[in-house]
């Protein structure tokens, strides 16, 4: 890891942990690791799909109704902003693997700078609802709504908030990739930083194919 | 383009052609606007029937090109399904017990959905004048 190391171990790799006996074994050490992750983030967000779902199923009028109050253009701008980040993370890992060290910066600027957008227009989003009252339980204030609006407004706003959060994260995270692939830390040898917050902001991405149309196109 | 040689070959690892990357980009936008499309169109109840498997094959696409499952070790993409057979459980369990516990006892009406009071309510609101010859189900 440190520059200390790369000397003092002689013939391995300065990448490659001691606890490791060859660098393919630690490369898929760590992606199987960021898979478990994975998993886990999945399971995590059944939860608030399933209450999704259950609240679908009580309130399907509710749903139908307040769910004209969200912007198609906006929640379809941000799909494509979403999908069009995912393209330049998995050119980025590709130019990582090829051993590319400015494009994959360039690459990884490219979806931290789309992340960015996509959050600018959900802010928009959210201080529309913000100012026309649509809000969680009992801090709903809008006028002329039947049924139990309030609910279908706190499952969006916990579900594309935990998203919107994955999405904070997942800048600082590339962010920190960025800065190390800048100092030429990853090689085509050595690039599971790059590869893992792949993963990760492609999991981001898989979970908002989802809430796209389950929140901005009720049927 | 070329293909990064020997090394990446030796560690197993795929580069990918671009074009596969472009291909799928292509597809997900494709398959965004035909989700936002078919939600204009009259499907009634099969509206999101669609909509889920649209956004299916959306997530199979990335899942298995952007992140590399189709080529990459089984294992992690084992690890990915068993996550999805975890989700399903938990919803058909969770839906067994909701579609069916407002059944269970109806005579009690110990479970009554709101939205299925609301309904009651409604439909019983104009029979009423009519001096309830027809009979009340509950």
């Amino acid at each position: 890891m440190s520059a200390s190391h790369e000397n003092a171990h002689g013939d391995h790799p300065s990448f490659l942990q001691h606890h490791f006996y060859t660098v393919e074994q630690q490369a898929s050490a760590a992606k199987f690791g960021m898979w478990l992750f994975l998993a886990q983030e999945i399971l995590f967000f059944s939860g608030l799909f399933l209450a999704y779902a259950a609240y679908r199923f009580f309130y399907p009028d509710t749903f139908l109704h307040a769910h004209e109050h969200l912007s198609v253009p906006m929640g379809a701008t941000n799909t494509v902003v979403l999908i069009t980040s995912s393209l330049t993370m998995a050119l980025g890992v590709r130019a990582a693997q090829m051993g590319e060290r400015k494009k994959t910066v360039g690459y990884l600027a490219a979806t931290i700078l789309f992340a960015c957008v996509f959050l600018v227009i959900k802010y928009f989003e959210y201080s529309h609802k913000f100012h026309d009252g649509l809000l969680p339980g009992k801090y709903f204030s809008h006028l002329g709504m039947e049924g139990e609006p309030q609910i279908f407004f706190g499952i969006y706003f916990v579900l594309t908030g935990l998203h919107g959060l994955h999405v904070l994260v997942g800048i600082g995270v590339l962010l920190w990739v960025m800065i190390l692939a800048q100092k030429g830390r990853f090689s085509p040898d050595y690039y599971s930083p790059v590869e893992n917050v792949g993963l990760y902001w492609h999991l981001v991405d898989l979970i908002w194919i989802f809430l796209f149309p389950l929140l901005y196109l009720v049927r | 383009m070329a293909h990064q040689t020997t090394h990446s070959e030796a560690h197993g690892h795929h580069v990918l052609p671009l074009k596969v990357y472009f291909g799928v980009y292509g597809a997900l936008l494709v398959l965004t606007v035909v989700t936002v499309m078919v939600s204009y169109m009259d499907l009634g109840s099969s509206a999101i029937v669609v909509a889920l498997v649209v956004a299916i094959v959306k997530a199979a696409f990335v899942a298995l090109y952007f992140m590399h499952l189709r080529y990459d070790d089984r294992f992690n993409g084992l690890v990915f399904l068993s996550s999805v057979l975890f989700l399903m459980l938990f919803f058909a369990f969770t839906f067994i017990d909701l579609t069916s516990r407002g059944y269970l006892i109806p005579e009690e009406g110990n479970f009554t959905l709101r939205n299925e009071q609301k309904a009651a309510q409604a439909s019983e609101a104009p029979a009423e004048p009519a001096a309830g010859e027809a009979p009340a189900h509950h």
